[in-house]
């Protein structure tokens, strides 16, 4: 419980360093939501060119990207130190915090925030809109409101852990942001859209080793397109405790490993 | 020149460190490219893609993908950080002019990505995806240029974005809109042609169909070489506009940290 209280304030005080310079905060806030909207468009245009791709309409593809983007920006809303790791390995900022009396993932976390308000209105109003639709349209039933909440945590959970488990490959490699492209934009980029759409080998990727497709694919397939089966709820879930437990494994492996390569 | 050369190898030497990180990156590019192309074999089969057909579509994204890492440039050219140390200061001193300075540098990084992704990515897609090797040589003579103007062109819309961090502390920001308004505008995602009236009208009014549309277009010989004015006419534009950033510079700076 006292860790939760100091969490909070340590974010708390992030948010007031950050609004201490205002022209670059409400700058940050007007431009990220600008980033957010033309990403956005580049979706659009593919579907307002082409309609439905391989059996989704365009209803069913903005509920994959609304699931999918609200689970990558409530994860950035506190993970953003994890997903932007490798500053704190190369110099050597990681050194400070493992002098902190707490742990030293917790301190990581609270080491650094990010405001995302913009972009989770954006997500979430693209979500709501598509969920509103299927549901109007009789593809979706009442339950897929709490399904849906409930895959936005997991998504969350796979989203923090692939980070968590990116930002421990430093410990080895020093550098991530590349690895990051691999593991965070592309899997990201690709599972905006059907997996189904992607060969065997990427959807197989894409479902093992970083398992974005349990975030919006595989529930959808049940909560939208009704075609597989209850289980993938609990399958969802299951992938998302598996993958937090191994991040949080490799983790605690690569802390032992870490050598301080800053001055 | 000397000078410009001695910066350039600067940067790309110090882009050769960490080999791990690299193969990620171009293991990560050569994903993406997949995803791309795999979105487009998928369209392809339930829709006639007009002029392009699916294999040309094909070679359109695995082209489009080959090139981006020549429009790929430090956030700013590392300006941010040069005013958050002060460093800024001391590089307006030098007898060299700063636009040039920041470019040289970046020339050597640019060339390191087209060395080590752009070639390597090339090669693997002509033997993965049957990415076309144009056997005339009129249109490498119009896609080399077309390609440096688009590398040209990106430094100079970089090393804009980074005099701005002289009046924005954060100017990371800018160059994630530049990067989102060049994934939807410079035909990355798609040709131009094929995008709604109103967005064909920003795009082509906007200098991103320089680094994707226009090269790519030319290599695939569906475009007539009078394509290359608008980058030509892009490239004074934007050489005018960091004269005018560098010198609005030279009578904003202050020095921040040290």
């Amino acid at each position: 419980m006292n860790w939760i209280r100091i969490s909070w304030m340590l974010y708390r005080v992030n948010v007031r360093a950050r609004m201490q310079y205002r022209l670059s905060f409400l700058l940050t806030t007007l431009l990220a939501s600008l980033v957010t909207v033309a990403e956005f468009l580049g979706l659009v245009v593919l579907l307002h060119a082409f309609g439905a791709i391989k059996g989704w309409n365009v209803w069913e593809i903005g509920y994959l990207y609304g699931v999918l983007m609200t689970a990558k920006y409530v994860y950035r809303s506190f993970g953003s130190a994890i997903n932007n790791f490798e500053p704190y390995l190369v110099n050597g900022l990681l050194d400070q915090l493992l002098l902190r009396p707490m742990p030293l993932l917790l301190s990581v976390v609270t080491s650094r925030t990010r405001m995302v308000g913009g972009e989770l209105l954006q997500s979430l109003t693209v979500l709501g809109v598509c969920l509103g639709r299927l549901m109007r349209d009789g593809t979706a039933g009442w339950t897929a409101v709490p399904a849906t909440l409930l895959i936005v945590c997991t998504g969350t959970v796979i989203m923090f852990a692939v980070g968590l488990a990116t930002a421990a490959v430093g410990f080895w490699t020093t550098r991530t942001e590349d690895l990051s492209v691999l593991t965070d934009n592309a899997s990201t980029t690709a599972c905006q859209l059907p997996l189904s759409l992607f060969p065997d080998w990427l959807r197989t990727l894409l479902l093992t080793v970083i398992p974005f497709g349990f975030i919006n694919y595989v529930p959808a397939m049940f909560i939208v397109k009704g075609e597989w089966g209850i289980w993938t709820i609990p399958a969802t879930v299951a992938a998302a405790a598996l993958a937090l437990a191994a991040a949080l494994a490799l983790w605690q492996v690569g802390v032992r490993k870490y050598q301080s390569t800053g001055t | 020149m000397t000078a410009v050369w001695v910066l350039a190898r600067s940067g790309y030497e110090s882009r050769l460190q960490y080999t791990a990180s690299h193969a990620a990156r171009t293991v990560a590019s050569i994903i993406f490219g997949m995803i791309y192309i795999s979105i487009w074999q998928g369209i392809g089969e339930q829709h006639a893609l007009q002029g392009y057909g699916r294999e040309g579509m094909i070679a359109y994204m695995a082209f489009n993908q080959v090139i981006l890492w020549l429009t790929v440039t430090t956030h700013g050219l590392g300006l941010e950080d040069r005013v958050r140390t002060g460093q800024i200061a001391l590089d307006l001193v030098r007898p060299l002019h700063l636009f040039v300075f920041a470019a040289g540098k970046e020339a050597g990084s640019i060339a390191y990505n087209a060395l080590f992704t752009a070639v390597p990515l090339y090669v693997l897609y002509t033997l993965l995806f049957g990415l076309p090797v144009p056997a005339d040589p009129l249109i490498w003579l119009w896609t080399l240029p077309a390609l440096l103007m688009a590398a040209y062109t990106a430094v100079c819309i970089s090393y804009c974005i980074g005099v701005t961090a002289l009046w924005t502390v954060e100017s990371r920001w800018f160059s994630l809109l530049n990067y989102s308004l060049s994934f939807v505008l410079s035909g990355f995602l798609m040709p131009v042609a094929w995008m709604p009236g109103w967005l064909q009208t920003v795009s082509r009014l906007s200098p991103y169909p320089v680094f994707n549309d226009i090269p790519t277009r030319l290599y695939l010989g569906h475009a007539a070489p009078a394509a290359l004015l608008a980058p030509a006419l892009w490239c004074v534009l934007l050489s005018l506009a960091c004269l005018a950033a560098t010198s609005a510079v030279r009578r904003k700076v202050e020095v921040q940290g040290g």
